[in-house]
């Protein structure tokens, strides 16, 4: 279980498995613990990095505000989380 | 949308419930969001209930509001996420959506995946927006395939 931060943006995250790394995405309101058993089934074989979105699941803020760009925003910030996890390209799920 | 703007970090792509883009003609979508808290449409009263034991109220409310203000400028704007960029894509893509998604369908992941050079697009029966908890087995085994081959 960890916690990355950029700006008002607060990603909870936790890592689990061994292998090829795969982001686990959760959608909006969404969260990571309910993916447990599909996170179960990928450990098996893949280094899986589950998070839950800014302003769901335990990530904050809570409440956010959503831009019209959030996307945009959204996915500089997970690439920035991402090259903290891993030196390799990663499957994006979710 | 990190397979577009970010293309190093991404391997392939596994999605569903997702299209790039957003299609609220009749304006359902936008209202399923802004009143969910306080009066959800039909259909919405769990995700309702969901939200607010989960988040509280107020949170959820401001929330939902929020993202529902999204929606409607990026309607207003054409409706346009990711779609008109997903050419730079050059990763594998497979993207999925349930039969009785009520937000989005196969002829718009259709049109997304018509933009990506390597995609596969397919509708899943008897499944709506959160296919991985309504064909729960079907999806880990589908997702574990994709990850096996790319």
């Amino acid at each position: 279980m960890g916690c990355f931060e950029r700006g008002d943006s607060r990603i909870h995250f936790e890592i689990t498995g061994r292998g090829d790394p795969v982001l686990l995405l959760p959608g909006f309101t969404d969260s990571i613990a309910a993916h447990d058993v599909l996170r179960s089934h990928l450990a098996d074989r893949f280094r899986v990095i589950a998070a839950d979105l800014p302003g769901s699941g335990l990530s904050g803020p809570q409440p956010r505000h959503y831009s019209r760009h959030y996307y945009d925003e959204d996915a500089a910030l997970f690439a920035e989380f991402l090259a903290e996890h891993t030196d390799r390209p990663a499957h994006l799920v979710g | 949308m990190m397979a577009v703007l970010q293309t190093p970090v991404a391997r392939s792509v596994f999605a569903w419930g997702s299209a790039g883009a957003v299609s609220d003609p009749d304006g359902k979508l936008v209202t399923s969001f802004r009143t969910v808290v306080y009066d959800p449409v039909p259909g919405f009263g769990d995700y309702r209930d969901y939200l607010v034991a989960y988040y509280g109220e107020a949170v959820a409310r401001a929330t939902t509001q929020s993202f529902a203000d999204a929606m409607h400028a990026i309607v207003a704007d054409g409706g346009d996420i990711c779609r008109d960029r997903a050419d730079r894509i050059t990763c594998p893509v497979c993207l999925l959506v349930g039969e009785a998604d009520i937000f989005v369908t196969k002829p718009m992941i259709d049109a997304l995946a018509a933009r990506i050079a390597n995609s596969e697009a397919m509708e899943v029966p008897g499944a709506g927006h959160s296919i991985h908890e309504d064909q729960r087995d079907w999806f880990t085994a589908k997702l574990l395939d994709w990850l096996a081959r790319n």
